[in-house]
C-alpha cells in the first residue's frame, strides 16, 4: 500500500500561512445584533423579580418597578441559563422632546404577567405563545381638546370584572373592561378629557404582542411596530396599529386616520428600525 | 478644527471660555446649541486632577465631572456604547460594547479644568482599529498602576481578563476547572492586598440544581478564588443583596457595593463577609438612589461617588458615607 507523506517544505508553507493569517478572521466573533436580540427565548421564573429581599418582594410604585426591570436591562446582565444578555433599554421620556414633562415607564407598555397567555384570534387580539411580554397600550393620547386644541395623555380605568387578576387596576386581562379614563389630573372621567373616543381601532387599550417578523415562526399579522409594506389607504388599517401608534396618533408620518403627513415615509421600515429602545425610542 | 469630540458645557462654560481665551484658543470654540447632560450614568472612575470620569450608555458619552461641585467639566462622544471606564496617568481605558473592545485613549489638554480631548491609541489585545474585538461585554474596568495591569470583567464571556498597560493579554480566569462566574457585572481591585473583587448576579432564575445566590467573589491576581460572600437567600442575615453592581474598596478591609434594586450602598467587612453598614435608601430625594450602578471611593478625600442612573446624577457621600 502506497503511503503519502507531507514533505518538510509543505509543512513550512502551511505553518507560514497559519501565522500570517489575520487573527481577526479566525476568531469567528459574531457581529453584534443591530437591534435588540429576541428576549423571548429567555424564560423567566418568579424569582427573577420576586423574593429578592428576604421574602416576597412586591415592588410598589413606578420607580421601584422600573429599577427592578433595569437592574437586569442595563446592558451588563447575561442570563446564566441561556447565555443571552438582557437587552439595554431606556425609558421613553421627555429628555429631548418639546411635549412637556412626560415619562412612560416599563409598565406603561409591558405587562410582565401576560407572557404566553391565550388571547383572541383576530388581528387586534392576536394569539400569544409566540412573542414577548404583552404591550398593554396603557396610555392613550387624546385627539385634542375642544378648548385648547392640545392633545393629552389619558390613562384608562381598568376594572377586573371577575377578580382573576387580584383586584382592580392590576394585570390587564382580556376580560377586564375599560370604564373610563384618568387624565393627567388623576381624576377618573375628568371633564378635561371629554373628547369623544377617536374612531380608529388603533386607539384604546389594545393587546399587542411583541412579535418580530425577523425570527422564524412569527405570524404574519405582526402587531409590533408593523412595517409598512404598502402605503395604506384605509383609516385604521393594520399598519397603523403598531405599538407606537397607540399613542402616536398625530405624527407627521403614519397617522392612524390616514390624514395629513407623508404616508410614503420609510415604507417597509418599522418604527424601531430608526427609533431604538436603548435610546428611549427617541431618535 | 472639527467640532466633534471636544464639547464645552455645563456650569463651567464661562470658566472654560476664559481658559481658552487665556491660551489663545478662542477659534477652537465650537458653537453649541445644547450642552450635553448626563442622562444615563453608568460606570465611574477617578480621572485627571479634580475630575471624575463617568460613562453614559444612552448618550454614548464620557463625562468629566468636577469632584467639588459635580458639574460637567468636559465631555467626549465615544463612537459606540461606553460601559466600564478606568484612568491612569493621562490614559483612559473605556469598554465599548459596540466594538467589543476596551479602547485606550490618551488625554490631551490642560492639566485641570476643561479643554480636553481624547486621542485613540489602541485596543487592549491589539484588535485593529475599527474591527470587532473579542471582549463580548466589557462591563467594568479597574487598574492597578503599581503593576501596570488592567482588569476587565467580560459579562458575556463571564471572565475576568487581565492586560498590561501596553495591551498585552496577561491572564484570564476563572479557568475551565474552577467554579464559574455566572453573571459577573462589575469589578474592583484592592491594590493594597492585590485582590480582585467581582460582583455576580448568580442565577436569578434559581433553576440550577444547586441554587446559586447573587454573590461577591474575591480572587487573588492569579485567579485563585479566596472568598465568596453570598446575598439572598442569606446565610448571613444582613446580606440581603440581590442585584449587586459596582464595587469599591478602601484597602483596610471595607468593601463598598451598590445594590441596584434596593438603592443602597452596602458596606461589607472583607474578613467576616457581613454587611456592617448601609448607606442611602431608595428614592428620588437628594442623597437617595434609584438604580445605582457604580461606586468610586477617592481615598484622598474619603468621598464616595455613586452613579445614580435613574436619578441621572452623581451622588456624593462624604467620609465614606458617615458624614451627613
Amino acid at each position: 500500500m502506497r503511503r503519502y507523506t507531507i514533505p518538510a517544505w509543505g509543512t513550512l508553507i502551511v505553518a507560514v500561512m497559519y501565522l500570517a493569517w489575520p487573527v481577526g478572521s479566525l476568531s469567528q466573533t459574531p457581529t453584534p445584533p443591530p437591534f435588540n436580540a429576541p428576549a423571548r427565548s429567555l424564560k423567566m421564573t418568579c424569582t427573577y423579580c420576586h423574593q429578592l429581599h428576604g421574602g416576597t418582594l412586591k415592588p410598589t410604585g413606578t420607580a421601584a418597578i422600573e429599577a427592578l426591570c433595569m437592574s437586569c436591562h442595563n446592558g451588563t446582565f447575561t442570563d446564566p441559563q441561556t447565555g443571552k444578555t438582557a437587552v439595554l433599554v431606556a425609558t421613553h421620556e421627555n429628555s429631548r422632546t418639546n411635549y412637556g414633562n412626560w415619562r412612560v415607564s416599563c409598565l406603561g407598555c409591558h405587562s410582565p404577567h401576560r407572557y404566553a397567555k391565550a388571547e383572541g384570534t383576530d388581528a387586534l387580539n392576536p394569539p400569544t405563545g409566540y412573542g414577548n411580554w404583552l404591550l398593554v397600550g396603557d396610555w392613550v393620547r387624546e385627539a385634542g381638546s375642544a378648548t385648547d386644541g392640545l392633545a393629552r395623555i389619558r390613562r384608562p380605568v381598568i376594572v377586573d370584572t371577575n377578580g382573576d387578576n387580584g383586584g382592580t387596576g392590576k394585570n390587564r386581562y382580556t376580560d377586564d373592561v375599560m370604564t373610563g379614563y384618568y387624565c393627567a389630573s388623576g381624576i377618573a372621567n375628568d371633564p378635561a378629557c371629554s373628547q369623544p373616543d377617536p374612531p380608529s381601532p388603533s386607539d384604546h387599550v389594545r393587546k399587542v404582542v411583541f412579535w418580530d417578523n425577523r425570527y422564524p415562526g412569527t405570524p404574519a399579522n405582526n402587531q409590533w411596530a408593523q412595517p409598512l409594506t404598502t402605503a395604506p389607504s384605509t383609516p385604521g388599517a393594520k399598519w397603523y396599529n403598531g405599538a407606537c401608534n397607540v399613542c402616536h396618533t398625530r405624527t407627521t408620518h403614519h397617522r392612524r386616520d390616514n390624514s395629513g403627513g407623508d404616508h410614503d415615509h420609510n415604507v417597509t421600515k418599522a418604527c424601531h428600525d430608526c427609533h431604538l429602545h436603548n435610546k428611549g425610542w427617541i431618535k | 478644527m472639527k467640532c466633534t469630540t471636544q464639547q464645552v458645557g455645563g456650569p463651567h462654560s464661562w470658566r472654560s471660555l476664559f481658559l481658552l481665551l487665556l491660551v489663545g484658543m478662542a477659534p477652537a470654540l465650537c458653537a453649541q446649541t445644547t450642552a450635553p447632560v448626563l442622562v444615563s450614568p453608568m460606570r465611574i472612575a477617578e480621572g485627571p486632577p479634580g475630575q471624575l470620569l463617568v460613562t453614559d450608555n444612552r448618550e454614548d458619552m464620557i463625562f468629566a465631572i468636577s469632584d467639588d461641585d459635580l458639574g460637567i467639566a468636559w465631555s467626549f462622544n465615544l463612537p459606540g456604547r461606553p460601559m466600564g471606564i478606568a484612568f491612569w496617568s493621562n490614559t483612559v481605558f473605556v469598554g465599548n460594547a459596540t466594538t467589543r473592545n476596551v479602547e485606550v485613549y490618551k488625554l490631551k489638554g490642560l492639566p485641570r479644568g476643561a479643554g480636553k480631548t481624547l486621542e485613540f491609541q489602541y485596543n487592549l489585545g491589539f484588535t485593529p482599529p475599527g474591527q470587532t474585538g473579542s471582549i463580548q461585554i466589557p462591563s467594568d474596568i479597574a487598574v492597578d498602576p503599581d503593576l501596570d495591569l488592567v482588569f476587565v470583567v467580560d459579562s458575556g464571556a463571564r471572565q475576568v481578563r487581565i492586560f498590561d498597560f501596553k495591551g498585552n493579554p496577561v491572564q484570564s480566569f476563572p479557568g475551565s476547572t474552577d467554579p464559574p462566574l455566572l453573571s459577573p457585572v462589575a469589578i474592583a481591585v484592592d491594590t493594597v492586598n492585590k485582590e480582585v473583587l467581582v460582583s455576580d448576579y448568580g442565577d436569578p432564575n434559581g433553576s440550577f440544581a444547586a441554587n446559586v445566590p447573587p454573590r461577591l467573589m474575591i480572587y487573588n491576581y492569579a485567579g485563585t478564588l479566596l472568598k465568596q460572600i453570598n446575598g439572598y437567600p442569606m446565610t448571613v442575615a444582613s446580606n440581603e443583596f440581590a442585584r449587586p453592581q459596582g464595587l469599591a474598596v478602601n484597602g483596610l478591609g471595607s468593601i463598598f457595593m451598590v445594590e441596584s434594586v434596593h438603592g443602597e450602598v452596602y458596606v461589607i467587612d472583607r474578613n467576616s463577609g457581613q454587611v456592617t453598614r448601609k448607606i442611602s435608601s431608595f428614592g428620588s430625594d437628594p442623597g437617595q438612589l434609584q438604580l445605582p450602578l457604580d461606586i468610586l471611593l477617592v481615598r484622598k478625600s474619603g468621598n464616595l461617588y455613586v452613579t445614580n442612573n435613574m436619578g441621572k446624577r452623581i451622588e456624593v457621600f462624604r467620609g465614606e458615607g458617615r458624614l451627613p
